[in-house]
């Protein structure tokens, strides 16, 4: 599918949706409520995002980690090389003057405007309509200018053969880049969650919709000071800290 | 006298010797590449941290110096100065060769390097590599056509279109090189237009320094007649190079000496580096532009073909360390996540990435330099590239007769 | 020019495949493809269909999939998986393998496919069965032609002559 596809079915999509909330509003209304259908394409209606609250997050706890990788069929080490992926990681903090230290899991911040995809030159870096970002491995050359571009380090290049251990839920190969789905293949399938956010002890990771204004994570977002990383660079990112 | 370009003969055993080796050299880049297509970048030194290693030091270095390379054509063709004229056909296919194995390292050193066709017809318009793909085509296409305005008579009516098209062409073309770092607003070494006009003036220096080393070869293993004026020129010409490059080198690392947001970075590479500082500062400053500019100056060395020669290759090695700063170095930094706290995790963050090139990566890396010289060897062979006579009596619009 | 070029390489490669058209033709010296019977009564359609089309529809449902999120079964590339793989000599389902469905029909028909560089050869719950064709999808005889419609949003266009573009990456 080529991009002028992409846009023109965004725009006819957007231009019906619109009509529909004019006309019926009511059944908009019933259909939010309702978990995608298979042949059901995703929409802006939706954009998931991930609400991390530091305080409650330990450190030397992996358990987020370890439930991706099982997820997703990386493989969690006791001590990575560089050329390891790891789609989700544990970073320790220490503030430089005050001695305060945080704990916090980063992945793929699932930014509403991704330098990845600005950079990427042949659109396998791509957001869904429900503000996932996504590498499409199928048009990937693996040319890498995404790691380049990434303000988090969210992304890894595979660098060797995987010979055939992957997951049948989640396709994975030699020489593309790849980084966290927010669990994509969970919320197609209508899990409401991710990996991560279920095998948290402390329940810090929060999944939900931002957009839909009566869900957990929007309401918690519009009572309590949040930050994005680098929230300098305006990339409207969908996953937020709270605590830090 | 008139200007007579006539094929070299090229049947002497040291032409076939140096295009052996030469080819010895594009057989070990695709050797190299082969090995990294089938295991992977796994044997080589590049990793998550070190996105873009050593066989982009050597594309980008190709890449910039091809449009460099075009320098003497434009000086001819489109300032109009009649000395360079018959320097233009080689500096055009110079450009070609340059950018021909620039990219044959790019697109070889691909994690899918298969699938590199794909970029034609999925186009991203928001990315700088996709223009790239537009640019590095049109370059082709307009230095092509300048140099058959330049050999062919009848074609004569396209020679300013041609020309003007390949100058504007070359200025865009590294400007959207300098972009691909310069668009990336999330590394400190990067994120700063300044690198568009920095990477142009770079341009200058390395492509007409490979061009000065092209031509004495030519000239010298050719057995032709090499005037001492046509160097002269040319070494100007590098002197000029080398103050801009160093005057932008200078107000790029000023700028960000002035934010204090980007002193640890500075510090990182000015003092801290390592490797990178040593690069830096003996590398790209001094071997690359003190030493050249003061050996093409004094009285005592200025006029010594030697030394124009050996300055080329000092220009070009700062090049090599310059690139190597810039694309490494700019990754080995860290990425600050969170100003104000130190940083630690398993993918490293908030520490010095840690890059060792593999012989893979020097193997590709060179193999590109082999496509390029190769490209030059064979082209001279069967075009009319090279003046018979290069000497001042012939080359010096301006000698007395 | 390198797109004309690669288009007649493209379409070498349609011709390799036309034994395929006239099933029963064993090529000569060529071992004909081992065709493994997979698990349930009938694909999700019918034969004829499938080996002249499954291609453009596996890619199809990968780019909807991939960027709308759609996640139909009838072709989708692990549904396939889901039936087809046979047990190999370790008891492991596959298929991949000298005998088994993909590649021993890809390897006869000379057309090297990367799937399974990146895809699992392996079904998902490892011998579970699931249905071939659910209730909904609507059993029965139906004709390539109303299959053609079946898929949501756009379907392929099956009568257009197979492009480079459907080749990029799967062959070397």
């Amino acid at each position: 599918m080529n991009n002028f596809e992409q846009y023109r079915r965004r725009f006819l999509g957007g231009a019906l949706a619109t009509a529909g909330a004019a006309v019926m509003p009511g059944l908009v209304l019933v259909e939010v409520a309702h978990s995608r259908a298979p042949d059901e394409p995703v929409s802006s209606k939706n954009r998931w995002g991930l609400l991390i609250d530091t305080t409650k997050c330990a450190t030397g706890c992996n358990e987020c980690v370890t439930a991706c990788s099982k997820e997703n069929g990386w493989t969690q080490k006791e001590v990575y090389s560089p050329q390891d992926p790891q789609w989700i990681r544990k970073v320790e903090l220490t503030h430089n003057s005050t001695g305060a230290k945080h704990s916090l899991p980063v992945m793929c911040q699932h930014c509403e405007e991704p330098p990845c995809v600005d950079v990427c030159p042949t659109g396998a870096s791509f957001k869904r309509d429900d503000g996932i970002v996504l590498v499409d491995r199928h048009i990937c050359i693996g040319c890498r200018y995404c790691m380049m571009a990434c303000p988090y380090k969210a992304r890894s290049l595979v660098h060797e053969d995987l010979n055939d251990t992957q997951l049948a839920r989640m396709p994975r190969g030699k020489g593309c880049v790849e980084s966290c789905t927010l669990c994509m293949h969970k919320i197609d399938a209508g899990d409401n969650t991710t990996a991560c956010a279920e095998a948290c002890p402390e329940h810090a990771i929060l999944f939900g919709d931002l957009n839909d204004a009566g869900s957990e994570i929007a309401q918690r977002l519009a009572g309590h000071a949040s930050r994005e990383i680098r929230a300098d660079l305006g990339l409207n990112t969908g996953v937020r800290y709270t605590g830090i | 006298m008139h200007i007579i370009n006539r094929e070299i003969e090229g049947k002497s055993a040291g032409y076939w010797a140096l295009l052996c080796g030469l080819g010895i050299l594009v057989l070990i880049g695709l050797y190299a590449a082969y090995n990294m297509e089938h295991h992977g970048h796994v044997i080589t030194g590049m990793n998550n941290q070190i996105v873009w290693g050593l066989p982009h030091v050597f594309a980008v270095f190709l890449v910039v110096a091809a449009s460099g390379a075009l320098n003497v054509a434009s000086v001819a063709g489109v300032f109009g100065k009649k000395a360079y004229k018959p320097l233009a056909p080689l500096s055009a296919l110079l450009a070609i060769a340059l950018l021909a194995g620039g990219l044959a390292v790019l697109m070889l050193d691909l994690g899918r390097a298969d699938r590199a066709i794909i970029t034609a017809w999925e186009v991203n318009p928001t990315s700088v590599f996709s223009w790239n793909v537009v640019l590095y085509s049109g370059f082709f296409g307009f230095t092509a056509a300048y140099l058959w305005t330049m050999l062919d008579k009848t074609a004569k009516p396209l020679y300013l279109f041609a020309g003007y098209g390949a100058f504007i062409w070359r200025l865009i073309l590294t400007t959207g090189t300098g972009l691909i770092f310069g668009f990336l607003v999330a590394r400190q070494a990067y994120g700063t237009a300044l690198l568009a006009p920095k990477f142009i003036v770079f341009s200058l220096l390395y492509g007409t320094a490979i061009y000065v080393l092209v031509l004495m070869a030519a000239y010298g293993w050719g057995q032709r007649a090499l005037g001492d004026e046509v160097l002269r020129r040319l070494k100007n010409m590098l002197q000029i190079f080398i103050a801009a490059s160093f005057y932008m080198t200078f107000v790029y690392h000023l700028t960000n000496l002035y934010f204090a947001k980007e002193w640890d970075f500075e510090r990182f590479i000015l003092a801290d580096g390592g490797l990178y500082t040593t690069l830096f500062w003996v590398g790209q400053v001094v071997l690359g532009y003190v030493v050249p500019f003061i050996l093409m100056a004094a009285p005592a060395t200025r006029s010594n073909r030697a030394v124009i020669a050996v300055s080329a290759i000092l220009i070009i090695l700062g090049a090599l360390a310059q690139m190597y700063v810039t694309i490494i170095g700019g990754q080995a930094f860290p990425l600050e996540l969170f100003p104000g706290f130190s940083e630690s995790s398993s993918f490293f963050d908030g520490e010095i990435h840690a890059y060792t090139p593999s012989h893979w990566e020097w193997m590709l890396g060179i193999g590109g330099v082999g496509i390029a010289l190769a490209l030059v060897v064979f082209a001279v062979k069967v075009l009319r590239i090279l003046p018979e006579s290069l000497a001042d009596e012939v080359a010096d619009p301006h000698v007395k007769k | 020019m390198l797109a004309s070029w690669l288009k007649s390489a493209a379409l070498g490669a349609l011709l390799a495949l036309s034994p395929l058209a006239t099933a029963g033709d064993s090529g000569a010296g060529v071992p004909a493809p081992v065709i493994q019977k997979g698990t349930g009564d009938k694909c999700v359609a019918d034969t004829e269909y499938m080996r002249r089309n499954h291609m453009k529809d596996l890619k199809h449902q990968r780019d909807q999939t991939m960027h709308q999120g759609i996640r139909t079964k009838q072709f989708s590339l692990k549904n396939c998986i889901e039936c087809h793989a046979t047990p190999d000599a370790s008891g492991q389902r596959t298929v991949l393998g000298k005998d088994h469905f993909c590649q021993s029909c890809h390897t006869y028909a000379a057309v090297k496919i990367d799937c399974f560089q990146c895809h699992s050869s392996k079904p998902e719950g490892n011998g579970a069965m699931h249905p071939i064709v659910s209730a909904t999808d609507g059993p029965g005889s139906r004709t390539a032609a109303s299959m053609r419609h079946h898929s949501l949003g756009k379907s392929p266009n099956l009568d257009s002559p197979i492009s480079v573009k459907d080749f990029a990456g799967v062959l070397k």
